[in-house]
């Protein structure tokens, strides 16, 4: 048992390695380029007594922003979720940036506001209006302000060692630079989508031939587009609803590709596009098994394919955590008291009727 | 927009955060950096959330909110009592809560010199002082 357990661990990381196959690591190039112009902008920038010239920290972060803007796969969704997509996402780059580099930090508050602004830009993006809302008035609106009131309060005079130093730059950026690579590194293997897409750029090609020999020829040979359609299914879950599917759609074309009826040819030949875009929405979703039973006040179940949200946002929030989440709720609203009289406790000071001069 | 691109910002922001936390020594700067990366967090749930067609992201992300509130409150509250014991935020000032064995932070290089203010010209008062009307009042 322990031999075979071992003999199985080989097995699989060998069978891990292989996967990292050329087109993967060919992407680690661009990516470990972005990262690194972007850490390196961050050392350039990040306080010192002596500091180095801001512009070339600038100029390292925008060149950092249009590699990471480049590498970024582009397909899917429409031109204008892209562009709101890349200014928000920039946006909120580039002002959490400014705002661990900035030495006064007032200006650090306001560039975390212009943050939690984008990032509310990003869930209106993902069907989450209600959050964006919220954020907005619980962070820019009460957090931020909140800070400010500190930040007023408590000001040193003059230029302080607070402000204008750093503890080791260097050390942080490196340790930020590996960090970031194995989080980006990890989010492209799971979410690659590479094969997939050859699969169905070979597959539109295919449709739109005349001839039952065209498509044998543009389909390429059998082996090769078996294993291209291998690979693209692999990250999907066994057996699955999009795996199978797009299994059985690739196993009817198989078994009509030597007939030589076109229209049953072109027929299979847009199953297996459906099956193909089902399956690219699916890769890397992690899900439990089928039979088990999980709420359905929130949507729909993380074991069933995903519908489109409600536009009713307010209203599912409501549901589930009135149902799915009342504990989380009554906990949520225990805290929130209790924090507000620890806060009030911990700053309050014997001898009222004293002005709480600081 | 496929999911990668928004845990990929996701995860942008979270390093941003973790760096500014370890790097700073003024402990608000150093308690915002926590807060962007709590934000970061926050989409990677938003966008998992659209990814699977339910709303459990969305949820958890308000939790998140309103532990991040309570959170600022008590930490603020914290920062300034700091404050008040030490006239300043910079977190080396509390170096001897660290762990035994470690080097403290020493700083080598002096601070320049902040910049003089020249203050504005004033100018010597001439003339005779204009008699005011006396009015009852003046708005």
């Amino acid at each position: 048992m322990r031999d075979g357990l071992v003999k199985n661990t080989e097995q699989n990381t060998g069978m891990l390695l292989a996967d990292l196959d050329s087109a993967v690591l060919h992407s680690l190039g661009p990516m470990a380029l972005a990262v690194g112009l972007g850490m390196a902008a961050l050392y350039v920038l990040l306080p010192r007594p002596k500091m180095m010239p801001r512009l070339l920290g600038a100029a390292l972060g925008a060149a950092a922003l249009v590699a990471g803007a480049a590498w970024l796969t582009t397909l899917g969704g429409s031109r204008v979720e892209s562009i709101l997509f890349y200014s928000f996402s920039g946006m909120a780059i580039l002002s959490g940036a400014v705002m661990i580099t900035q030495r006064i930090p007032a200006r650090a508050a306001l560039a975390f506001a212009i943050v939690v602004l984008s990032m509310c830009g990003l869930f209106l993006l993902n069907a989450a209006p209600f959050l964006m809302a919220g954020t907005i008035i619980v962070y820019a609106g009460a957090i931020i302000v909140t800070f400010l009131f500190v930040i007023m309060l408590a000001q040193p005079e003059g230029y302080s060692d607070a402000d204008a130093r750093s503890r080791e730059p260097l050390l942080a950026v490196i340790g930020g630079f590996f960090l970031l690579c194995t989080l980006l590194f990890v989010v492209r293997q799971t979410y690659d989508t590479a094969d997939l897409d050859g699969v169905l750029v070979k597959v539109e090609a295919a449709r739109t031939q005349t001839s039952a020999e065209a498509v044998r020829q543009v389909l390429g040979d059998p082996k090769d587009f078996e294993d291209q359609v291998e690979r693209g299914l692999a990250r999907l879950i066994d057996r699955s609803a999009a795996k199978t599917s797009a299994q059985s759609a690739f196993d009817a074309l198989v078994a009509s590709l030597n007939k030589d009826d076109i229209n049953l040819l072109h027929k299979r030949l847009d199953e297996l596009h459906e099956a193909g875009l089902q399956a690219r929405l699916a890769v890397g979703r992690l899900q439990p098994a089928e039979p088990t039973k999980l709420s359905p006040f929130a949507g729909t179940p993380a074991n069933r394919a995903p519908q489109p949200m409600s536009a009713e946002n307010v209203a599912g929030l409501g549901r589930a955590l009135f149902s799915d989440y009342l504990l989380a709720v009554e906990l949520g609203g225990t805290l929130l008291l209790v924090a507000t009289i620890g806060a009030i406790a911990i700053t309050h000071r014997a001898g009222a009727g004293r002005r709480a001069a600081l | 927009m496929p999911l990668g691109n928004y845990l990929t910002v996701g995860a942008v922001l979270f390093v941003l955060g973790a760096i500014g936390f370890l790097t700073r020594r003024n402990l608000i700067v150093l308690f915002l950096s926590v807060e962007m990366m709590l934000q970061g967090v926050a989409l990677n749930l938003v966008a998992f959330a659209r990814d699977r067609g339910n709303l459990h992201g969305q949820v958890f992300t308000l939790f998140i909110l309103t532990v991040a509130a309570c959170e600022a409150a008590v930490a603020l509250a914290l920062i300034l009592m700091l404050y008040r014991e030490r006239r300043s935020l910079d977190v080396s000032l509390w170096q001897d809560l660290r762990e035994a064995g470690q080097d403290g932070t020493v700083d080598t290089e002096p601070l320049p010199p902040p910049p003089v203010e020249v203050p504005s010209p004033t100018l010597v008062p001439t003339g005779r002082v204009p008699v005011r009307a006396n009015e009852e009042s003046y708005v």
